[in-house]
């Protein structure tokens, strides 16, 4: 389904992304973790049209993204949600759910109350529709990720680009919050998740790549990525290797 | 018996909609490494805000190694030896790491701020050859060390941390906390705000946990742990 071959993104000097390749298949959750500043959130920005590459290619449905704007990435099919949630903060939640109704995937001139009834929709698949006409001033941090979610399938994508929903959240928290992925998932949607919350990873994730100093380092299911000895030195740290298996 | 570094009863403090915390009663003694724990909206920011002067209590008490912070302003708050480590960092962005760690020394008149920002860096080792980068180019985990660095330039007897591990790697996490371990086994009293209630409970010696704004239980960490009801609802096991 996305196809990323030899991703290169440098800032100034500094290479964020050197030469990164892999594929993402239709019906996948695909995990992506590494340390900070590995490059994680700058590949989701390449895959979503946020930064232009310096080298490679990226394909989505044997389609050419590389060099498309954002929200032409977006009407193709792909969603994201972004680190720094950035609600329409004098909004109600199902306005901004609507928001992201309006500027989806091929829905041009969508009628304000074809958006407001498709925000209901999603609203009520990440467990908002209750909070439905509350302004987003008063969600507690959970719900504001969901609302991020929630706003990124407003835009009806195929793919699912998740960047670290799951932070700040204890891990009763995270369990509920992986039923919603787990929800969203059912319903046909290919996931590509970035989570440093390893209750996650192994939770819901078929396959987890690791990047380290933007390079691919490891590739495999989860429990092999986090046996792997590169992994717990670069990433995961002695005390979380001994805790896993004590 | 140990001192009594914080006395806190029956604080009450919300922010207009309804109170947030009803009648929260805490004990700390000087030298413990407290942990707080409690779903997200139980209220912990909350009592971190009030007990540093940023959120006024509509009734209840703080007494603070004898003096009374009730209602304080932050300065004075920060003065009698208390420092907070927000949730998410706030570091000031386009500052450097060094003036970002100046910048906790304000309130100080004496001439050793320089040998504290060597303690920092003994403690955060990571951070000695990016004093002079701007702070905001820092990675996630670099920047809570600066966080943690800034709270510790005012010298304080009572250090709060508001989830450190947010958004950090996991190995990133187990050094932050070493560090605050360090930091408590050297003199100064913490008391750690954490979503990772495993990392948490680990490194405390007691725990809080604070749900609907009261505290529901409290105890030793290994008996926190323990308890089949905080398993449940905070461990998820």
């Amino acid at each position: 389904m996305l196809e990323l071959a030899g991703v290169t993104k440098r800032f100034g000097g500094v290479a964020a992304l050197s030469n990164v390749s892999f594929t993402v298949a239709e019906g996948e959750i695909l995990g992506l973790i590494g340390p900070n500043g590995a490059g994680k959130t700058t590949l989701l920005n390449c895959i979503s049209g946020v930064y232009r590459l310096d080298g490679g290619s990226i394909t989505f449905d044997g389609r050419r993204l590389d060099g498309l704007p954002p929200h032409q990435v977006a009407r193709l099919g792909i969603g994201r949600t972004f680190q720094v949630v950035k609600p329409f903060a004098s909004m109600t939640v199902r306005e901004n759910a609507a928001v992201g109704a309006l500027f989806g995937s091929g829905q041009a001139h969508l009628a304000p109350k074809a958006a407001f009834s498709w925000a209901d929709e999603v609203l009520e698949l990440v467990g908002l529709a209750r909070k439905a006409r509350l302004t987003v001033g008063s969600l507690t941090i959970p719900d504001r990720k969901r609302l991020e979610v929630a706003r990124a399938l407003a835009t009806k994508p195929r793919l699912l680009l998740l960047d670290e929903v799951m932070a700040g959240l204890n891990p009763v928290e995270v369990d509920e919050a992986l039923d919603m992925v787990r929800k969203v998932h059912a319903g046909g949607i290919t996931i590509v998740l970035i989570e440093h919350v390893m209750r996650v990873v192994v939770g819901v994730c078929d396959r987890v790549i690791v990047l380290h100093m933007g390079q691919h380092l490891a590739e495999g299911t989860p429990d092999e990525v986090l046996q792997d000895r590169r992994v717990i030195e670069a990433y995961l740290g002695e005390k979380y290797a001994a805790r896993r298996h004590g | 018996m140990a001192e009594v570094l914080l006395e806190v009863r029956g604080l009450t403090a919300g922010y207009g909609a309804g109170p947030v915390l009803h009648g929260v009663d805490l004990d700390f003694q000087a030298g413990e490494l407290l942990a707080l724990i409690g779903a997200n909206g139980a209220g912990k920011s909350t009592l971190l805000g009030v007990l540093s002067g940023l959120v006024p209590p509509t009734s209840g008490s703080i007494l603070f190694a004898g003096r009374n912070l009730t209602g304080a302003r932050p300065e004075r708050v920060v003065r009698a030896g208390i420092a907070h480590v927000p949730q998410g960092r706030r570091l000031f962005a386009t500052m450097t790491v060094r003036q970002n760690l100046v910048l906790g020394a304000y309130l100080r008149r004496d001439r050793e701020v320089q040998s504290d920002i060597d303690r920092v860096v003994g403690y955060f080792p990571a951070l000695g050859d990016k004093l002079q980068r701007v702070a905001g180019t820092l990675s996630g985990g670099e920047q809570q060390m600066v966080a943690i660095g800034r709270g510790l330039m005012g010298r304080p007897r009572l250090l709060m941390i508001d989830e450190p591990s947010l958004g950090l790697a996991p190995k990133v996490v187990e050094t932050v906390i070493e560090v605050c371990q360090s930091i408590n086994r050297d003199g100064v009293s913490v008391l750690l705000v954490e979503q990772d209630v495993v990392v948490a409970l680990e490194a405390a010696d007691r725990g809080y946990v604070l749900e609907n704004g009261r505290i529901a239980l409290s105890g030793s960490a290994r008996e926190l742990q323990d308890d089949p009801a905080v398993r449940k609802a905070y461990l998820g096991v």
